[in-house]
């Protein structure tokens, strides 16, 4: 209730009457007022305002983007071919057929190649196994395991703890120290013609 | 008071630097190696641990603006491991091994000499700038690591060789000087004796007194030998450094120059002419051969290819078999013979005229110049402590430790445990560094020898004979840094505002002389000559020209270097003689 109505003393009311005489007899829409009022029904300004609450449920669809198969930087990759390139030589060696030469031919190059890729992994990567357990073991894998880290082989069922017997200890990078460079263009060349003047 | 103790190890071949932080509880136990950024390829920059020692002036159209960007700045020279490679690849652009020219004895430091073989169009440099240019290298790096804490406010030592003369640690001196730092100089074999001390709980229970230990420090290119005694110093036992060595060029290099020289004469008999690049590629095969034989004795022979410089790692490559017998011939026969006491190494028979480079030694033969150091101090060492890259290898340790026992006969002598064969210098330096801050045990390292002063006796003019130069001795072995001046007890006539020579000895041996000894002009020949030093001393209030009477002193800076100064008996007016100002 916002306001409220104060009764009037006899005097005022005595001498209002005569004039809500004339006025209630002068205007048909005063005269149905005052009788709406006669009957009880509350002026506006008194009646208590009615709150009306009402739920309503909205179902709004949020659209999700589905995983979308993105390339990985391949700067990283060309300057990794440049290293073992300028390390190993094993661009030379890839790209040339081995076919031709016996085996202790190859076997002396490829001690070359693998004391200069040893060197360009060791330099600039720390590599660890994934799993420090002896190879042949028996493995507890939780039933929560990471697919990322353990990849379970053979008869796969159920819903685990899983046990098996581990294959491979996988390899994981823990820290990379590749050389910093100033302009990534150009890295497309993996070793530059050399031509002696 | 500063937060870092640096120890930076100037190689011949390469240089390091390591660190430990001021007031940490375990001292030098602590050390750190800071890596190095430099360039690995044109335009890629990586970190090492070690800088190799060589500066590479590139062609204008080499490389692109982009590519000479180094985490501190564009770079005007390439230094460390791509400047190996490309001058491995070019000639005329390389400099290296800068540091052995700092004690030529022909050359001056301030002399552009370097590359020795440079094209027209590169501008030489001289040693002292090429030691600054790898100095400020290092400085960058550290900057780059260490921000906020500028090396400039930073306790820095930096290594030298024993064998390096007055001049040559001035100008270490000065180059560290011109870009801000103000290191205290240690000699290298003494580092790696303090990278030995910081590793004891209690040194003084392997040391006995009057026992010589002998530290043999073999690296890339250079021999250092020095000799250090377990002293008592007022009831204490005390170490003092008694004697160094001579500078010897000779080094894990030559080795692997043995073993290419070897299979290179093998090709050649069978009719393979090898050509400059081949060379330098069977040398890096060569060190990797060496390397898996001498690890592993029961290996019989590693097979050494050489490919092609083309495309195809097969076709045109050169194949030779280095064996077992080869490398123990070689090696252990050729450098760590089996030598007397007191044997001296052999001097070849010069030619008469050759090209103007370093003073490679003759006589290969480690083991000899050892016995010809112990024979000279008449020093009969017990213990021994190996420094170097060389002694990785054991069959090299242990055929080391035969021959000094054969040498020494019926002395009973142990081989001290290094602290790390690659790294002790560096170390070493940055624990001296703490000592130096901190306190600790020290080695008492005056100087090496004793220095004289050329001093002309007036004599009547004889037609074709100079007037005699005696030799006056101005610094005795031992003088300390810090320690009180010396004064000459005579007075001498100096000549001032014109341009004259002044003549340095130095002894052989380490005698002390007294100061002011006169060695007499026919007994010149026991002490060797030094560089001489053509200066113009400021006249003052002089007649250019004119004998000035003064009195000569001596003494040692708190950074290890030998001053002399003359003194105006008159006036206040004194000069400096400085050794780093000489002339070739």
């Amino acid at each position: 209730m916002s306001q409220k109505i104060t009764s009037m003393s006899f005097i005022p009311r005595f001498f209002g009457a005569f004039g809500q005489f004339f006025k209630y007899m002068g205007s048909g829409d005063y005269a149905a007022r005052c009788s709406a009022v006669g009957k009880g029904e509350v002026l506006a300004f008194e009646a208590e305002p009615k709150v009306i609450t009402k739920e309503i449920e909205v179902i709004r669809e949020v659209e999700v983007a589905a995983p979308v198969l993105d390339t990985v930087n391949e700067d990283g990759a060309h300057q990794l071919l440049q290293l073992l390139q300028h390390e190993a030589r094993f661009i030379d060696f890839i790209q040339e057929s081995i076919d031709g030469y016996d085996d202790a031919d190859v076997g002396a190059a490829a001690r070359q190649i693998h004391a200069g890729c040893a060197k360009v992994i060791k330099q600039h990567f720390t590599i660890d196994v994934v799993n420090s357990a002896p190879e042949n073991s028996r493995i507890e894998v939780p039933a929560d395991y990471d697919a990322k880290q353990i990849k379970l082989e053979g008869r796969v069922e159920g819903v685990g703890p899983y046990a098996g017997t581990l294959i491979h200890p996988g390899w994981k990078v823990t820290s990379t120290q590749l050389p910093k460079v100033s302009s990534t263009d150009n890295l497309t060349i993996l070793a530059p013609a050399e031509i002696e003047v | 008071m500063s937060d870092y103790f640096i120890g930076i190890d100037l190689g011949t071949t390469h240089s390091a630097v390591f660190y430990s932080a001021a007031n940490t509880e375990n001292g030098a136990a602590d050390i750190k190696q800071l890596p190095i950024a430099q360039f690995t390829a044109a335009g890629q920059v990586a970190e090492r641990p070690l800088l190799p020692s060589f500066v590479y002036f590139p062609h204008a159209t080499e490389f692109l603006e982009s590519d000479m960007q180094l985490p501190w700045g564009k770079a005007d020279a390439i230094v460390g491991q791509l400047a190996r490679e490309l001058g491995a690849k070019s000639s005329g652009r390389l400099v290296q091994s800068a540091k052995s020219w700092l004690c030529h004895s022909r050359v001056g430091a301030d002399e552009a000499v370097l590359p020795i073989d440079a094209l027209e169009e590169v501008t030489k440099i001289s040693p002292a700038a090429v030691t600054e240019t790898l100095l400020s290298h290092l400085v960058n790096a550290w900057t780059v690591a260490f921000p906020d804490a500028p090396i400039q406010d930073q306790e820095v030592v930096i290594t030298v060789p024993a064998s390096f003369d007055p001049a040559a640690r001035t100008i270490t001196e000065q180059a560290a000087e011109r870009i801000g730092l103000r290191a205290r100089l240690i000699e290298e074999p003494l580092a790696a004796f303090y990278a030995w001390l910081a590793d004891q709980a209690s040194w003084t229970d392997a040391l006995e007194v009057n026992e010589h230990i002998l530290v043999v420090d073999v690296g890339g290119g250079t021999t250092d030998l020095s000799l250090i005694q377990a002293v008592e110093q007022e009831g204490v036992l005390g170490l003092e450094r008694v004697a160094v060595g001579r500078h010897i060029l000779l080094g894990g290099d030559n080795m692997d120059m043995a073993l290419t020289y070897h299979l290179a004469g093998q090709l050649a008999q069978n009719g393979t002419t090898l050509e400059h690049w081949q060379i330098s590629g069977l040398t890096q095969a060569c060190r990797e051969a060496k390397e898996r034989l001498l690890s592993n004795a029961d290996l019989a022979d590693v097979s050494v290819v050489v490919p092609s410089r083309g495309r195809s790692l097969f076709n045109n490559s050169i194949k030779a078999t280095l064996t077992q017998g080869d490398v123990q011939q070689l090696l252990l026969q050729g450098f760590f013979p089996e030598v007397a006491f007191g044997e001296q190494a052999q001097k070849a028979p010069r030619s008469g005229i050759s090209t103007i480079n370093l003073d490679y030694e003759s006589d290969p033969a480690i083991t000899r110049h050892i016995s010809e150091f112990l024979a000279q101090h008449q020093a009969k060492p017990t213990k021994i402590l190996l420094n170097g890259g060389v002694f990785n290898a054991g069959l090299i340790r242990t055929t080391i430790e035969t021959r000094l026992r054969a040498m020494l006969g019926d002395v009973e002598m142990t081989m001290l445990t290094p602290s790390h064969l690659d790294h002790a210098v560096a170390k070493g330096a940055t624990y001296y560094a703490v000592v130096q801050a901190e306190g600790g045990v020290k080695v008492k390292s005056g100087l090496a020898a004793n220095y004289y002063i050329g001093v002309a006796s007036p004599m009547p003019a004889i037609p074709g004979m100079a007037p005699p130069v005696d030799a006056v001795c101005v610094a005795p072995f031992g003088l300390e840094e810090g320690s009180e001046e010396q004064m000459l007890p005579n007075e001498f006539s100096l000549v001032v505002g014109e341009s004259v020579t002044f003549r340095f000895f130095q002894s052989q041996d380490s005698q002390v002389d007294s100061v002011g000894k006169v060695i007499s002009s026919f007994a010149l020949a026991q002490l060797t000559e030094l560089n001489p030093i053509s200066v113009q001393l400021d006249a003052g209030h002089y007649q250019e020209g004119e004998m000035v009477r003064v009195y000569l002193t001596a003494r040692v800076t708190e950074l290890g270097l030998l001053l002399l100064q003359a003194h105006d008996t008159k006036s206040d007016l004194h000069w400096t003689i400085e050794f780093q100002v000489r002339e070739a």
